[in-house]
């Protein structure tokens, strides 16, 4: 039996615009999606934001009804039997909000366990030990509003084990935390994954899915489009090379020029506070960069580096970023 | 059954433990009762009517109770969506309804306490005496018409679920309801078609139980027959209320706006 299997799983979305002639607007965030996870294994499920990751996690998770096709979770069906699954899962969605802000981290602890049917001679053990392993026992009387960001975080995922669940959905758990307290949560959901959960994680961080997943799903526009492990995502761009460009300037007319260089592939750009990189993936990195500097204009070129491609690389091909 | 009592429970206790950890809890909780009070208590002076006390001290109670204890579920439901917990909650094992059961109760006893609170305010501030003929039936008249107030709140809580703009109807409802229900006025100061209106709404019945039993030291049958509809009526909320939380968690599902507010 498989951890989860999608079977078509398709999701449309209708919206109403309007007030007194109304119009329907449809959205189909999920279209028709297959794939299957193995018991306790770390599944990557990555894409740009609004592709159809949440929308995914939301209808394994029982949240949700599909529009058509369906899923098994732990072999249950989603649609016909919900409260099998719910016993047998749980769930951390990203960001600050999903527990209550004026009950203590403990209080919050106590009352989703009751939820989850936890056995109350076993509770307080249960809550110490979690609080324990995320690191939060001497603030646990503390509000959970109160809570720095990354404590909060924690919290959320010293809940989404209190049932001891087979799967556990996250969704962009890592979302907006500082990097060290990202890297200190990349490693609970490695610890997860080593004790025989099923992680399904969906960020669209490359270099977390890299690090952690066995395998990766890319979705795009509600469909996958590549699902394999990160070293084979990597071959879309084997004997390639990123060419790394920071500087200070526009880019809109400097990205033209550089696609209409010969040997180019694809180029993107990303803003890091007042600077710019661009990125250029490219065969022949030699006979790019020449003409790549003589195409800056009057960008101020702070740095220029040559790597190898990333999963990154791999994940913009692969969802043709511009 | 034992699990969903423990539901029920720690939703009760984690939503008194929410709502007393507020500071602006208590400014709001002891000022509206007051104000309630105050509004009341002017118009029992100017009437010169005796009887009219009776209406303006426990109409003034039982409005407090009635704010709190019919739409405080509602309102709950409302805070989880602004908190993210609506979403977290629902993927529980545990039902939605035993979760609102319990806050139901909760706003109950919080209702409760409000009516003191006013029998206070008008004996010690507005000096008006307030001898309760029979307390023990003020007593089980109070806590079944507090009770049977939530239970209004239940057949509304699933539509708190379903529509996230549901509180904005919810607060028109309010009024609507306090008015045609004869706590702070007899019914019979109302149109005639709107008796039919009134006599379907537990509080009707549960407030003519209260002021007799605080009128006459025996209880005649007619407080009896008050407490009886008051069940019915209760029994009746509460078997809507499962109906329609049924009836719509398929609904909530389809929709997937748990998450928005």
């Amino acid at each position: 039996m498989k951890a989860i299997e999608t079977f078509d799983l398709t999701r449309e979305f209708v919206s109403e615009k309007g007030y007194l002639f109304k119009k329907k607007e449809r959205l189909l965030a999920v279209d028709h999606v297959d794939f299957e996870v193995e018991k306790g294994e770390l599944f990557g499920f990555v894409g740009p934001n609004g592709a159809g990751k949440t929308t995914t996690v939301k209808m394994l998770c029982t949240l949700l009804l599909p529009t058509s096709g369906t899923a098994r979770v732990l072999g249950r069906d989603i649609v016909e039997r919900p409260d099998e699954i719910r016993a047998r899962i749980n769930v951390v969605f990203g960001g600050e909000r999903g527990l209550y802000w004026r009950l203590s981290g403990r209080d919050n602890l106590l009352y989703f366990a009751t939820l989850y049917g936890i056995d109350p001679a076993h509770t307080k053990d249960r809550i110490d030990h979690l609080l324990a392993m995320v690191g939060l026992l001497d603030r646990a009387d503390e509000k959970f509003g109160k809570y720095s960001r990354g404590m909060k975080q924690r919290l959320h995922i010293a809940k989404a084990l209190l049932n001891d669940p087979e799967v556990v959905f996250m969704d962009e758990p890592t979302q907006g935390l500082d990097p060290e307290i990202a890297h200190e949560l990349r490693g609970v959901i490695a610890d997860l994954a080593k004790s025989g959960k099923t992680v399904f994680l969906t960020t669209h961080y490359m270099f977390e899915a890299d690090e952690l997943c066995r395998r990766v799903a890319v979705i795009n526009h509600g469909r996958i489009v590549a699902l394999d492990s990160p070293a084979n995502l990597k071959r879309h761009v084997a004997g390639q090379r990123v060419i790394e460009v920071e500087f200070f300037g526009s880019t809109e007319k400097l990205v033209e020029g550089i696609r209409q260089i010969p040997g180019v592939g694809l180029v993107t750009t990303e803003d890091v506070e007042q600077r710019r990189i661009l990125k250029i993936q490219t065969a022949d990195p030699a006979s790019v960069v020449p003409k790549l500097t003589a195409k800056m204009g009057d960008s101020r070129m702070m740095d220029l580096r040559i790597r190898e491609p990333t999963l990154e690389d791999a994940y913009l091909k692969l969802v043709g970023a511009t | 059954m034992l699990r969903r009592i423990r539901v029920i429970w720690i939703a009760f206790v984690s939503l008194l433990k929410e709502t007393t950890s507020e500071p602006a809890w208590f400014v709001h909780n002891t000022a509206a009762p007051l104000i309630f009070t105050l509004v009341a208590l002017t118009f029992f002076k100017v009437s010169g009517k005796t009887e009219f006390g009776l209406y303006a001290v426990f109409g003034s109670g039982v409005a407090g109770m009635w704010a709190t204890a019919l739409f405080g579920t509602g309102n709950s439901i409302d805070d989880d969506r602004w908190q993210g917990t609506l979403e977290y909650i629902y993927v529980t094992p545990s039902r939605i309804s035993d979760i609102i059961v319990g806050r139901a109760l909760a706003y109950a006893l919080i209702g409760l306490g409000l009516m003191f609170e006013v029998l206070l305010l008008a004996a010690y501030i507005f000096g008006i005496p307030l001898g309760i003929a029979n307390p023990a039936g003020f007593t089980v008249a109070l806590v079944l018409t507090v009770i049977s107030f939530a239970s209004i709140g239940l057949v509304f809580a699933p539509l708190f679920v379903l529509i996230k703009e549901s509180n904005a109807y919810a607060n028109a409802l309010e009024g609507v309801l306090f008015a045609v229900a004869g706590i702070v006025y007899p019914i019979t100061m109302l149109p005639t078609w709107v008796h039919v209106i009134s006599y379907a709404l537990s509080p009707t019945w549960g407030s003519e139980a209260i002021r007799t039993s605080v009128r006459l030291p025996w209880l005649p049958p007619d407080y009896f027959s008050n407490l009886l509809y008051v069940l019915i009526a209760t029994a009746a909320y509460m078997a809507i209320s499962w109906y329609l939380f049924k009836l719509f968690e398929r609904r909530v599902r389809e929709k997937g706006e748990l998450g928005e507010f």
